[in-house]
């Protein structure tokens, strides 16, 4: 059973005005799948994140995680990892950070110990458990959120933006441990502005002004640039690469923005042509 | 770390320490300091104290800072209390009725270097101890209040956060004051009122970013299920053996030197 939103409106409430931030929202990610949420400045991903973890109520739809409504319910089978890794850790140490969210659900001081062990492994964060998180890097605090998250069990993992706020190095890291999270069987939601994020997901959705304009494929997503325009999402990387080889003149398969796919058609390329070099 | 004015960062024996157990010894110190009268009890108490500074490798300098502020009061009990009105038989007259004691500056002395001792002992502690350790060893002191409903897995909470985002919200204000520099704003110059303005268009975006922050941080603690409980701690501190042989050796040597002296 996956985590559900079921027609989803939310207007946030602004002195006498409302603004509409999510206009009959339908969204759902299985156990296991990792769904891209992409969308320009303003177009309700954060407050999707906030649904989904029921710290919002809809006006309208329903929210449902394995079947479980409600904010407490919500809470424990749905962890949110926010942008700023600042915001997010209260602790003076790693493991005491990763216990936190356990230690609330009322589980036994072993057990506890127990489950934050497998998360800092899972993590890679086994040997920094006594460190001050304040003195680590942004990649390495990101982790120990995620840790977290992690040791709280959720079924679902919704990613808010977690690489915003870090280096190449730091995203690089924190990318890696999104894939760990998808093997370990959870369902993962990540929100993020940078459509290289999205290749390796198994589905796209794209929010435009508070309602889902495009689901379906990364790949025709990142292959359509002009699709991507009207969205108010820039080319992406990748498509820019195929854009530039074909100018220069080199025959391209239909669907370029397939890192695999484009790698394949470089490596026939130069076969054909031959290695040379002008 | 916590970039703190108060702590000075070491290895000592007395930074070591349990943190209860400091705060109990300064407790167990106050009482030897007003429950023995007399310049013996005084000198005891005095030689505790340089006994502390020497194991935490404080400079006195530095355990006297907190005194600064109260110097004129100390000078004023001194004063106040070597001045009499009634011509005891040691007195010399001043003017009128007035006369000048030097017993009475001797009591005076006496008490205000109590109190510096006191300031001392408490600047060892904050010197010697982080402030987040400070605040645990307070919630492990403030526990058996829960028991009459006082919220103080709360307070604890709290008071942490807000420890652990002074540096947060310090870099913060850093970088918005180095942001309006580049714009041309000038801190620290012309008159009292220019100088309180040229805050303004700082503290202005602090406090929405602050607000920012607070938000996030409150979905984070609703998210991680926080129900105001006192926390599961995998790193609290443990009361070593030393720890106890201090705790037991010093509140059992306060309490006689205090009946005695
Ligand atoms: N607490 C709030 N009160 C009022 N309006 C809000 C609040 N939070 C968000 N909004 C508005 O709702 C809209 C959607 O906000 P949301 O944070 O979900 O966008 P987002 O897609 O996450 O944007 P970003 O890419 O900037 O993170 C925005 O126009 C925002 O101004
Ligand atoms: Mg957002």
């Amino acid at each position: 059973m996956p985590l559900r939103l079921e027609h989803i409106s939310y207007a946030y409430r602004l002195g006498r005005g409302t603004f509409k931030a999510l206009d009959d929202v339908c969204f759902h990610v299985d156990p296991g799948e990792r769904v891209a949420v992409v969308g320009p400045n303003g177009s309700g991903k954060s407050t999707l994140a906030r649904m989904a973890q029921g710290l919002l109520v809809p006006d309208q739809g329903l929210v449902s995680a394995d079947g479980v409504t409600g904010t407490e319910g919500l809470c424990r089978r749905v962890g949110v990892v926010g942008q700023d890794p600042e915001d997010q850790i209260i602790s003076s140490s790693v493991q005491d950070e990763v216990a936190f969210g356990i230690g609330n659900l009322g589980v036994p001081v072993d057990e506890v110990q127990r489950r934050v062990d497998a998360a800092l492994a899972t993590m890679g964060l086994s040997d920094m458990r006594r460190r001050d998180p304040a003195m680590l890097s942004g990649g390495e605090r990101q982790r120990v959120v995620i840790a977290a998250v992690l040791a709280m069990r959720p079924s679902y993992v919704v990613l808010d933006e977690p690489t915003t706020m870090l280096d190449t190095p730091g995203r690089r890291e924190v990318l890696d441990a999104v894939t760990v999270l998808v093997r370990v069987g959870c369902g993962v939601v990540h929100i993020t502005h940078d459509l290289d994020d999205v290749v390796p997901c198994d589905r796209a959705v794209v929010l435009h002004s508070g309602h889902i304009a495009y689901e379906g494929e990364p790949h025709d997503l990142l292959g359509d640039g002009g699709r991507l325009r009207e969205l108010g999402l820039g080319p992406s990387r990748l498509l820019v690469v195929a854009n530039h080889l074909a100018a220069a003149g080199m025959t391209l398969p239909a669907d370029p923005t397939h890192p695999r796919v484009l790698a394949a058609a470089l490596a026939d390329h130069v076969r054909r042509v031959g290695p040379t070099c002008r | 770390m916590m970039p703190s004015v108060a702590y000075l960062p070491g290895e000592t024996p007395l930074h070591r320490l349990d943190a209860r157990v400091k705060l109990a010894l300064l407790a167990a110190y106050t009482f030897l300091l007003f429950t023995s009268d007399g310049w013996v009890g005084l000198a005891c108490c005095l030689s505790l104290a340089l006994f502390g500074l020497v194991v935490g490798k404080v400079p006195l300098g530095h355990a006297l800072r907190g005194a600064g502020p109260i110097a004129l009061l100390l000078a004023l009990t001194v004063i106040a209390n070597a001045l009499s009105l009634a011509h005891p038989a040691d007195g010399a007259a001043i003017v009128g009725s007035l006369s000048f004691t030097p017993a009475g500056m001797l009591h005076g002395m006496y008490l205000a270097v109590r109190i510096i001792l006191l300031i001392v002992a408490a600047a060892l502690l904050s010197l010697t101890t982080t402030p987040v350790a400070l605040m645990d060893a307070f919630t492990a002191l403030l526990r058996p209040l829960g028991r009459w409903n006082v919220p103080v897995g709360d307070v604890a909470m709290m008071c942490s956060i807000a420890l652990r985002f002074i540096p947060v919200i310090a870099d913060e204000a850093d970088r918005i004051v180095t942001a309006q520099r580049a714009r041309g704003a000038r801190f620290g110059e012309g008159g009292p009122v220019a100088r309180v303005r040229a805050w303004g268009p700082v503290l202005v975006p602090l406090l929405v970013s602050l607000f920012h922050r607070a938000d996030a941080l409150a979905d984070m603690l609703d998210g991680r299920c926080f129900t105001g409980a006192l926390r599961t701690r995998l790193d609290a501190p443990r009361m070593r053996h030393v720890d106890w042989a201090v705790l037991l050796g010093g509140c059992t040597a306060s309490v006689l030197l205090g009946i005695y002296l």
